[in-house]
């Protein structure tokens, strides 16, 4: 065997070094965390916060009167109307309830909620005083 | 106790490892980790197969460790383990990039990058008519060309004659050789 094939054999096979990766799957080692740059974190954390918060504004109405629609409002009973349900209507602030009024069917507005101005809020309403304040639709 | 056995000799080093001293288990890592991945990488040619095979070699050499009886060296049971996960691994069909390891290591080291590449590209010329080998031919060769090892140490760790790591050798010699003739003058970078 010539000299040359036995150089480049004793080069080409040489020995390396272990990567740490086997320490790490024999558990010799611990996994090195791969650094995450922190401004970005701090920045990716703020635009979620805002963008969260935006949302939860705009959601708020929305979730309080969903919530107080599942309050037993007292209405005023009258002769020919009878209350089944209240269920939420809108996003915006409404509730409505499917009544039968002579012998039809109606969707009454029975409140409507609004943070600006709580023209009828419900929680206030015990006495169910805002009721029918809008013409039924027959 | 952990000092004693890190500093000790051999036969504290295993004695620490049966009774299940994790510092055993370590230095005996650390002793042997380059030798049993660079026997798996020279011999299956791939990083990730050669990371599978020294784990398993780790793990016989942990569990088995009860039924080193000291018939020969540790060092040489050690190798026959080595041995014997490379030989039950299935050589991988395909690679991905074959030689994308090798180029990655020079692009990340300082110096002449194109000096590098070239030593890097016979290393892997090298290396792929070494896989080209029949096993029984390739691990000869890594043990004798990646480990430095003997003929007699070599016979002793395969369980065969002297004869036959000679025979052996001999034939690789002459393939490698074939194979390898075209680079000869450009081996002188």
């Amino acid at each position: 065997m010539s000299d040359w094939l036995e150089r480049e054999l004793a080069r080409g096979l040489a020995p390396v070094a272990a990567p740490e990766a086997l320490g790490v799957r024999l558990g010799f080692e611990r996994a090195r965390r791969r650094e995450f740059p922190r401004v970005a974190l701090a920045i990716a954390a703020a635009v979620v916060m805002i963008i969260g918060a935006g949302y939860a504004a705009g959601r708020t109405a929305a979730l309080d009167l969903r919530r107080e629609a599942r309050v037993n409002v007292a209405l005023r009973p009258l002769d020919d109307a009878q209350l089944a349900a209240a269920r939420p209507l809108r996003c915006d602030g409404g509730a409505a309830a499917p009544a039968p009024v002579n012998s039809g069917r109606a969707t009454v507005l029975v409140a409507h909620y609004s943070i600006e101005s709580p023209a009828h809020p419900l929680p206030a309403a015990s006495d169910a005083g805002c009721h029918f304040c809008h013409q039924p639709a027959i | 106790m952990a000092w004693m056995v890190l500093e000790g000799s051999e036969r504290e080093l295993i004695e620490g490892c049966r009774r299940g001293e994790r510092d055993a288990f370590r230095a005996l890592f650390e002793t042997y980790q380059d030798r049993i991945y660079s026997i798996a990488l020279r011999f299956s040619g791939d990083e990730a197969l050669a990371m599978d095979i020294a784990q398993d070699t780790f793990l016989k050499l942990f569990s088995c460790m009860p039924d080193f009886r000291g018939d020969s060296s540790f060092g040489t049971w050690v190798y026959r383990l080595v041995v014997n996960s490379c030989l039950d691994h299935k050589r991988r069909s395909w690679r991905m990039i074959p030689m994308a390891g090798e180029v990655m290591s020079v692009l990340r080291a300082p110096g002449d990058a194109l000096h590098g590449l070239l030593h890097s590209e016979m290393r892997g010329r090298v290396q792929g008519a070494v896989e080209k080998l029949p096993a029984d031919q390739r691990i000869v060769v890594v043990l004798r060309y990646t480990e430095g090892l003997a003929y007699e140490e070599i016979a002793e760790v395969l369980g065969c004659s002297l004869g036959t790591v000679a025979s052996r050798l001999n034939r690789a010699h002459k393939a490698l050789g074939r194979r390898l003739a075209h680079l000869k003058g450009d081996s002188h970078v």
